[in-house]
C-alpha cells in the first residue's frame, strides 16, 4: 500500500504458532479438524493488527470468522515444519529466464488505452487522479 | 459426435459452408440467454459479437485468408481484459472497472479471428475451488445444478460443459483449469509456466498462474495454445519457445510411452469410486501400450501446505493495488488510511480478506522465514521430486480431483476442506510442470478427470496421452443432456 503507518512490526507472539502434536502424516488432512483439539485461535487484537497491516477494515463477527479460521489454516500449514530444509536453496524464481532485456526506450502508451486507464479513476481533476492528502496532520 | 460443439467440427461446417460465423454465433448467444440462467457460466456478453462474426463471413465469402479461429466463440474468464469490457474477476472492488487494453491472450485471440463472446463467471480473484466466492453468485455444474462447478475458473468450465461456447480459458494458480474441467467433464490444460504470457491477466500468485484453454478435444485444447502460446515482451517470465503445439502433429499412440503412478496420489481418503475410475484409464492406456511404473513423489503430503503459503503471500501484495482510487469500488474515509481501509474491507469478499490476512501474516517480520522461507525451500524439494520422476517416466497419470463435484454450499464456510479440494493439482503449479485434466469416467452421473502431468514445455506428451485416450473412448462426447442414467 501506498503510506505506511508508526506500526512497521505486528504486536504478535515472537515465533510461528505451531500446533501442539503434528499428528498430519501421511493423510493430507488436518487430523484435529474433526476433533477439535488441535485448533490454534488468535486473539481479538492479534486479528486486528493483521487486518491493519493488511489495510483492511473488518466487522465483528468478521474478527471472529478470522481468529478460527486463519488458526486452523496456520495449524494446517505448520506441517512444513516437519521437513528439515538446511541445505535446500529457495525457488524464488518459477520461470528459468535470467537478465530479460530491452531497448531503454520510452513507448508511448496508445491514446486510446490512456484515455480508457483514466476513465477508471474513481476521482479526477482532468485527467490527474485526484487523492486524499498523503501525509497526515495535513489538510489539502 | 452429433451434439457436440467442437472448434474442429465447426471448422469443417464453414469450410463447406454448411453454417456461418455469424449464425454459430447467435445461436451460441441465444442459447446462453435462455440457458444460462440456470448454470450462470457468464457474468456478461459481448455486444459487438455478431458483428464481427459478420465481418468473418464476409471475409471468408471474399476468399481471404483467415486466422485459424476465425469465426470461433471463445468465453473468456472474468480476471483476462478484454479493452472495453468491463473486467471484475469476480470481485465487487473491480465493479465497473473497464479494461483498457486487451491481455496478450484477448489480443492474440482476436489475430487469430476468434470472436469473444462473453466473460465467464470465476471465484474472486481466482480464490477459490467451486466458483461460489464470486461477488456475483456462483456458477452451478451443468451436469448436476446443485453441484458446484469447480473452480476458479468454474464459469468457463461450465461454459463448455454446457455447450454454449466450444471452447474458453481460464487461468490456473493451483488447479482453477484442471479441477473445473474435471468437474464438468471437459478438457482443461494448465500450460508450463511461462509458455503463455500473462500480460493482462489480473494477478492472483504470479509465480504460480498460468491462461489456459477449456474444450472438448484434447486437439482443439491444442490448438488454442497454439494461439496464445509464446515470448511476450509486456511478460518477462514468457519463454522463446523452440517447441510450439502443432495439433495437427499430435500422434495417437502411446505404445512405449512410460507412465508413472505416483503412489502418494492414492490417498486411502479420495472416493474410491473415484479413484476406480482413474486406475480404469491408466488400464486403458496400458492396454494401448504404455508402460505404468509407480513412482514416489515423496513430498507430495507437503505441497498444499506450501501451496497455502505461497499463494496468499503473494496475494496479499498483489492486491496491494485495489486502492479504490485508480479504478472499481471506492468507500471515502476521513483520511487516505481509512479510505483504503474501508474501500478494502468493503469491497473484498472474506475468503480475499482471509487470504491477504494469511499472506500479510507469513510475510511480516518474524514469521518470514518460519512460513514463507520455508516454503520456498518445500518447493524446490517439490520441484525436484518431479525432476526425479521425470527421470524415468515420460508422464505422470494421477487423479485431478479427489471427489466429484459436491453439492453447493458444502464446504463453503470450511476454508480447509475447500483448499483440499486442490491436493492434487497444486503440485504441478509448485513445480512449474505443464498439466491436463480429461475426462475418464462418471460417479453417480457426474464427471471424473483424469489428470496427466508431463516435464516443463512438453505438453506435446499431454497432448498425446490425451488424444489416444480420447480416441479410446467416449466420455467427452457424452453432454448434460445425454447423461447415462
Amino acid at each position: 500500500m501506498a503510506c505506511d503507518d508508526n506500526h512497521p512490526l505486528p504486536l504478535l507472539p515472537p515465533s510461528p504458532r505451531l500446533p501442539p502434536s503434528l499428528k498430519l502424516r501421511g493423510t493430507g488432512r488436518l487430523a484435529g479438524e474433526k476433533e477439535g483439539n488441535l485448533s490454534m485461535k488468535f486473539t481479538r487484537e492479534e486479528i486486528l493488527q493483521i487486518a491493519k497491516l493488511s489495510r483492511l477494515h473488518l466487522e465483528e463477527d468478521e474478527v471472529e470468522e478470522y481468529r478460527e479460521s486463519l488458526g486452523s489454516i496456520l495449524d494446517y500449514v505448520a506441517k512444513l515444519q516437519e521437513l528439515n530444509t538446511d541445505d535446500v536453496p529457495e525457488l524464488q524464481h518459477a520461470a528459468e529466464v535470467k537478465n530479460v532485456f530491452r531497448e531503454d526506450v520510452v513507448e508511448g502508451c496508445d491514446g486510446d488505452v490512456r484515455r480508457r486507464a483514466i476513465e477508471n479513476f474513481t476521482n479526477r481533476e482532468g485527467d490527474l487522479l485526484k487523492v486524499q492528502a498523503v501525509f497526515e496532520g495535513r489538510t489539502e | 459426435m452429433d451434439g457436440l460443439l467442437t472448434v474442429s467440427g465447426v471448422k469443417k461446417k464453414f469450410e463447406d459452408g454448411s453454417m456461418s460465423a455469424e449464425s454459430l454465433v447467435s445461436s451460441c448467444l441465444e442459447r446462453i440467454k435462455h440457458e444460462d440462467e440456470q448454470t450462470h457460466a457468464f457474468l456478461g456478453l459481448s455486444e459487438t459479437a455478431i458483428e464481427e462474426a459478420r465481418a468473418v463471413d464476409a471475409r471468408r465469402q471474399a476468399g481471404e485468408d483467415l486466422g485459424v479461429l476465425a469465426g470461433i466463440p471463445v468465453a473468456m474468464k472474468d480476471n483476462m481484459l478484454v479493452q472495453g469490457w468491463e473486467s471484475t474477476a469476480g470481485a465487487l472492488i473491480l465493479e465497473g472497472h473497464m479494461g483498457a487494453y486487451n491481455a496478450t491472450v484477448t489480443q492474440r485471440l482476436k489475430d487469430a479471428g476468434a470472436i469473444l463472446i462473453g466473460r465467464a463467471n470465476c471465484d474472486e480473484f481466482a480464490m477459490g475451488s467451486s466458483t461460489e466466492t464470486s461477488h456475483w453468485g456462483s456458477t452451478k455444474n451443468p451436469w448436476d445444478t446443485t453441484k458446484v462447478p469447480g473452480g476458479s475458473s468454474g464459469g468457463s468450465a461450465a461454459a463448455v460443459a454446457a455447450g454454449f461456447v466450444p471452447v474458453s480459458l481460464g487461468s490456473d494458480t493451483g488447479g482453477s483449469i484442471r479441477q473445473p474441467a474435471s468437474l464438468c467433464g471437459v478438457v482443461g490444460l494448465k500450460p508450463t509456466y511461462g509458455r503463455v504470457s500473462r500480460y493482462g491477466l489480473i494477478a492472483l500468485a504470479s509465480s504460480l498462474d498460468q491462461i489456459g484453454p477449456f474444450a472438448h478435444t484434447v486437439e482443439d485444447a491444442a490448438l488454442i495454445l497454439q494461439v496464445i502460446e509464446g515470448k511476450d515482451p509486456h511478460d518477462a517470465t514468457s519463454v522463446d519457445l523452440t517447441q510450439t503445439t502443432v495439433p495437427e502433429l499430435i500422434e495417437k499412440d502411446v505404445s512405449g510411452l512410460r507412465l508413472g503412478l505416483p503412489k502418494e496420489y492414492f490417498l486411502e481418503d479420495m472416493d474410491p469410486a473415484v479413484k476406480k475410475m482413474v486406475l480404469e484409464a491408466v488400464d486403458r492406456l496400458a492396454s494401448a501400450g504404455a508402460k505404468i511404473e509407480e513412482i514416489s513423489l515423496p513430498h507430495a503430503e507437503y505441497a498444499l501446505a506450501a501451496y497455502y503459503i505461497i499463494q496468499p503471500a503473494e496475494a496479499s501484495s498483489n492486491l496491494g493495488r485495489f486502492d479504490g482510487l485508480r479504478y472499481g469500488y471506492h468507500s471515502s474515509g476521513q483520511n487516505l488510511k481509512e479510505t483504503y481501509e474501508r474501500t478494502r474491507g468493503e469491497g473484498f469478499g472474506r475468503e480475499v480478506k482471509r487470504r491477504i490476512m494469511l499472506g500479510s501474516y507469513t510475510l511480516s517480520a518474524g514469521y518470514y522465514d518460519a512460513y514463507y522461507r520455508k516454503a520456498l525451500k518445500v518447493r524446490t524439494l517439490i520441484k525436484r521430486d518431479f525432476d526425479e520422476a521425470f527421470k524415468s517416466v515420460d508422464a505422470i497419470v494421477c487423479p485431478t480431483s479427489p471427489s466429484v463435484a459436491w453439492n453447493i454450499g458444502e464446504k463453503f464456510n470450511d476454508p480447509l476442506a475447500m483448499y483440499l479440494a486442490d491436493i492434487y493439482t497444486v503440485t504441478a503449479n509448485l513445480a512449474t510442470v505443464p498439466g491436463i485434466s480429461v475426462p475418464c469416467g462418471f460417479v453417480d452421473g457426474l464427471p471424473v478427470g483424469l489428470q496427466i502431468l508431463a516435464k516443463p514445455f512438453d505438453e506435446y506428451t499431454l497432448f498425446r496421452i490425451g488424444a489416444t485416450y480420447q480416441s479410446l473412448t467416449d466420455w467427452h462426447l457424452r453432454s448434460p443432456d445425454h447423461l447415462p442414467t
